[in-house]
Formats: C-alpha cells, structure tokens, sequence
C-alpha cells in the first residue's frame, strides 16, 4: 500500500524486505512447507509469559496478506472514538476513513462468498450460532472469484498480485532478502538505512540514503528496529494481542476440506469475544490434540470430520518488544491479566456450547489434561480442570507496539504516523493501532495506512 | 534411519531425539521415513526459530537432558531406543514449567511432522474450491 502510493506519486522508492518473493499460488496453504518459507521463524514465534502465547507473522514480500484469510472488516465508531480519545489521534472517524477504506475494498475485491454459500466447516458454526440464537456474519475477504472447469475457485488478493506489482510498475525498486537493521540517524532526521543482504549464505552490509523512510515491518519487527536506531520513546512497550483458545470439534459427517479456512464468525459478545474457524489440516488437528494426546491422540483417523475452532478475546494485558544487544530477533513478552484469565475460561466455556449446539459429536479442548466432551455436563468438568497455564494460547493480531496519537506520553508516531522527534521517519503498520481492535485489523489497518500515506504527500 | 534416530541421517538437537522418542509412544505405527521427516523438521523449525526463542530452548534442552537422564537412570543418549521412548513419556508427566514447555515443543512439532506427511493427498496451489 505505501510503496505503491508513494510510487505511483511519483516518488523514488526502494521497498526492502527481510524475506522472499513467493509466487502466489506456488505453496500450499497452511503447510509446513509455507510456515518455512512464508513465516516469520518459521512459524515458531512466542510471547513469552505465564502462559506463554504462541503468535504467527508472515515474513516474505507481501508479509501477512500472503499467509492469512484476508478477512475484511471495517473498524466501528466506538473503537475509532476510542482510540481517539485515549491517545488524542486527530482526524479518525468513521466518517474520515469511509473513503479509504472504500478504496481499499475497490481495489482489492473485497467481497462475500458467491450465493451465500460457505464450506461446511462455517456451515456447522452457522447453524450453532443459530441454534442459540447468537448472531454472525460471513465475513467478507479480498478475494477474487472465478470459475475453472466449472468450479468456483477464490484467488486471495495479496500483496504480491495487487500492490506490490503496482508499485513495481510505478517504478519502485523491490530488494528481497534484505535486511534493514537499523536507521542512521542525524539529529532529527533520518539519512539512511543500514541493510543487511543476502545472498545465498552470502551476507553483505550496505547503506541507503534516503530522504524519508517508512517503517513497515510489523508490530515486532518495527519497534525492534526503530529501538535499535536509538528510538525508544513510547515503542515497544504497549503490545496488545487477541489471546485465543481453540478446540478440535468433531461431526458426524465430513466437514475438513484442508483448503478451506471458515469464513464464519461469531460475534454476539461485541469485540470483547469473537468465535470462528481456524485453519484444519491433518498436522494442524493434530497439534491442536497434542496437549492430551494420549488421550485424544485416536481421534486424529477421524480429522476429516473435524475442524478446528477458536475463541479470541480482547486482552487488557499487555506485552513488550525489546530488541536485545547480541541477537538478531527481538524478545517478546505479553502479561495475561486476572481478567484475561477470567474471559478466557468464559470464552472456553461458550466456544464449546457453541460447537456442542452446532451438532458436534465430541470436542477436544487444546489444554494440557482436558478430557473429550461430549455433553453439558462433559463441559462442566472440562472446565473445571481448565487452567490457562496448561493451555495452548495463541494468537496472530499484533498490534500497539508504536501507538499513533498527539499525546506524547503515550504515543510513538503522531496521529498520522510520523515518528515524534523524528522529522522524516514514519511508521505505517500495526505497531500504529493503538490496541487490538477486536476484529481482523487488517482493514482497519488498511484504510488507515491509505490515510497517513495521502497525509504525507499532501503538499 | 530407524525409530531411535540413530544412523546416517540422524537428528542433530536433543529436541529431535526427544520428538522421536515421543513418536514411539504417541503414533506406534509411524514408519521409518516418517519419523526420519519428522526428525528433519524438528531439527530445522529449531533452526528457524528466532535466536532469543533458540537460546531459551537450549536452555530448556539441558533442563529436560537432566530429567531425561534421571528418569532413565543413566545420560539419555546412551539409553536404548526403548528406554528413551520411556523416559519421555515419563517426562510428559513432569509438571515442571521448563520441562513441560519443552514436552509440548517436542510433542507438537514430532506430531506435525508425521502428519503432514500423513496428509499429502492435497496437493496444489492457494486457490480455494468452492463445494
């Protein structure tokens, strides 16, 4: 989005990813094959703390959009009223972004599934949510769809078939495989931007001088870099993350077609309390049975009846991100609060009343000790023996880690993300929103990115 | 390679060994190429894990070595295929907070690595089909 915009104005840019280019298409979803080449660590990145919380990122032109659903919402007035007023961002209403992020759904086909169907893994949680009368949606995606030899098939939009072309197109110059360690500051403006390529097992620095640079390297990733060029101030200590729990639901009929990611949601609790589907190939069931696998472990010949499922809250815990002298990767930390804790049993709770209600014959809780359930009663004693410290919490919405806003006791970037102190430096990310917002940020983050970018070049 | 790890193409981490070992309790039918996959991809998530999480699981490693060689009444790499798949399930059961994080490491990535395999009868690219 940035490096497009700034490009098609006319501008001379140079977009530097840590990652490769991965052809669309050419991995398969969800495998292990896209955690190696398409994730960040592949695929094994943690927030330390009791409990610690597992947390995925895509690393790889195109970052998250390559490797998630490309579920779309459109932030609320009472979250944008709300980041407002806590730290005083100018100029964010519903009103102010219903441009951009009409654009946004323009460009990247934001849509529905065609005719309302949905993949029977959403089908089962629709009919639960309907059985209790719980309200959902089918959440729209930036998705194309086309028929090939008579079948419907969805083509996600990432970055790498939309924008970056674009911006490629518009003259932008794309190194892959590159690093960018750290920026070179000189009083208060950045000059340049010292990078580490690759290639092969060939390692190689070089700077790059530059007359304004954007940071968007995720909510980890930007404040480590940003803390390693001796910007400090307000960055990487406001991480906020949905923390999630999930069960394995098991159907009398077939319901796990591995490609297919539920596109159902469950929202009856507001932001506080979301529940969907999560990706379900045959080693994602099995890790998510692997917490009590000697007693859950038989159930793996039955995956294509089951599907995984998910509880989110949103967390008043925070976390931290702090790049540490002598290694490469930051250390990240998040603090579950009591209240934390209290949803997430809660969250458990209803998450199986809801795959219960939606028909299913057995579910199997992701916590080390938990037992098959297969009735009310059943949930009662799985939560009962529920602790979250025996639980496999993760998640994948980071965000908070360099909150925009005038205040500057609190925010790192200004309302349109201009590093404070820092007269051409930007960051232009989920590090900017100042909390998880309760929903797939990605289109909040979106309309928002599109924002500071017409910001910056307003003359 | 056969199950114990041992032989040419034998995992490199304790982590691997360890992901082995719970192999042979927890999918007693994996074959040998499975396991040895399984292994390899122990081996190499260690590898591409981020260098902070990297020091905490060697960290863990010679927390869970100490348990491993104490359940098993002697150093673990020297216990037999079948003591080892012992000690490990003895060790699943240790509910200190370092051992059972590094049990649940072991455990989960052992368990993706054979089942991945499992389920390669999907092969293609991201687009998804609509029924």
């Amino acid at each position: 989005m940035t490096a497009r915009m700034l490009a098609e104005a006319g501008l001379e840019v140079l977009v530097v990813e840590e990652g490769d280019w991965v052809e669309p298409g050419s991995v398969e979803p969800y495998s292990v094959e896209q955690m190696q080449r398409q994730y960040r660590g592949g695929g094994l990145t943690v927030a330390l703390g009791r409990p610690s919380i597992a947390y995925t990122e895509g690393r790889g032109a195109g970052g998250g959009s390559e490797v998630n659903s490309g579920l779309y919402h459109r932030p609320s007035a009472q979250l944008l009223a709300d980041w407002s007023r806590a730290y005083r961002i100018e100029g964010l209403t519903p009103s102010t972004l219903e441009r951009h992020s009409a654009f946004v759904e323009k460009e990247l086909s934001v849509t529905r599934q065609p005719d309302g169907r949905l993949p029977e893994s959403s089908e089962v949680l629709r009919r639960g949510a309907e059985a209790l009368g719980w309200s959902g949606l089918d959440v729209p995606r930036w998705v194309r769809y086309r028929e090939v030899e008579g079948v419907v098939v969805a083509e996600r939009q990432t970055m790498t078939r939309t924008y970056l072309p674009r911006a490629i197109a518009a003259g932008a110059e794309l190194w892959t495989s590159t690093r960018a360690s750290k920026l070179v500051l000189r009083g208060a403006r950045a000059t340049a931007v010292e990078l580490v390529r690759r290639s092969g097992p060939r390692e190689w620095r070089e700077q790059v001088s530059a007359s304004a640079v954007f940071v968007c390297a995720g909510a980890t990733q930007t404040p480590a870099l940003l803390q390693r060029s001796g910007l400090r101030r307000n960055v990487g200590a406001n991480l906020s993350v949905h923390p999630t729990v999930k069960v394995v639901a098991e159907f009398d009929h077939e319901v796990n077609r591995p490609k297919d990611l539920p596109t159902y949601q469950v929202k009856e609790f507001g932001s506080w309390l979301s529940f969907g589907g999560s990706a379900s190939r045959r080693a994602l069931i099995a890790l998510s049975l692997a917490d009590s696998w000697p007693a859950f472990g038989a159930a793996i010949d039955r995956w294509r009846c089951q599907s995984v499922y998910y509880a989110a809250i949103q967390s008043v815990g925070r976390g931290t991100v702090r790049a540490l002298p002598g290694f490469r990767d930051p250390l990240v930390t998040y603090r579950l609060t009591r209240a934390d804790r209290d949803r997430l049993r809660s969250a458990l709770a209803r998450l199986i009343h809801l795959m219960l209600a939606a028909g299913a014959v057995a579910v199997y809780p992701s916590y080390a000790g938990a037992g098959v359930v297969r009735s009310p009663r059943d949930a009662a004693e799985a939560l009962d023996g529920f602790s979250t410290s025996a639980a496999s919490l993760m998640t994948v919405h980071l965000t908070g880690t360099a909150p925009m806003g005038e205040d500057t006791g609190s925010a790192a970037v200004d309302s349109f993300g201009r590093l404070h102190g820092l007269d051409n430096g930007y960051v232009n990310d989920a590090s900017m929103l100042p909390w998880a917002p309760g929903i797939n940020p990605q289109g909040t983050l979106m309309a928002v990115a599109h924002r500071n970018v017409e910001a910056f070049l307003r003359p | 390679m056969d199950r114990s790890g041992r032989g040419a193409d034998s995992p490199r981490s304790l982590a691997a060994l360890v992901a082995v070992a719970h192999l042979a309790n927890d999918v007693p039918d994996a074959q040998t190429a499975e396991t040895a996959a399984a292994a390899r991809y122990v081996d190499d998530s260690i590898a591409a894990m981020p260098d902070v999480t990297r020091a905490g699981v060697r960290v863990a490693s010679a927390a869970a070595y100490l348990a491993l060689s104490v359940l098993g009444r002697s150093p673990y790499r020297r216990q037999s295929p079948e003591q080892r798949a012992r000690s490990a399930r003895a060790m699943a059961k240790v509910a200190m907070p370092v051992v059972s994080e590094f049990n649940r490491l072991t455990r989960g990535l052992a368990l993706v690595g054979v089942y991945e395999q499992r389920g390669h009868e999907q092969r293609g690219g991201d687009d998804e089909a609509l029924a």
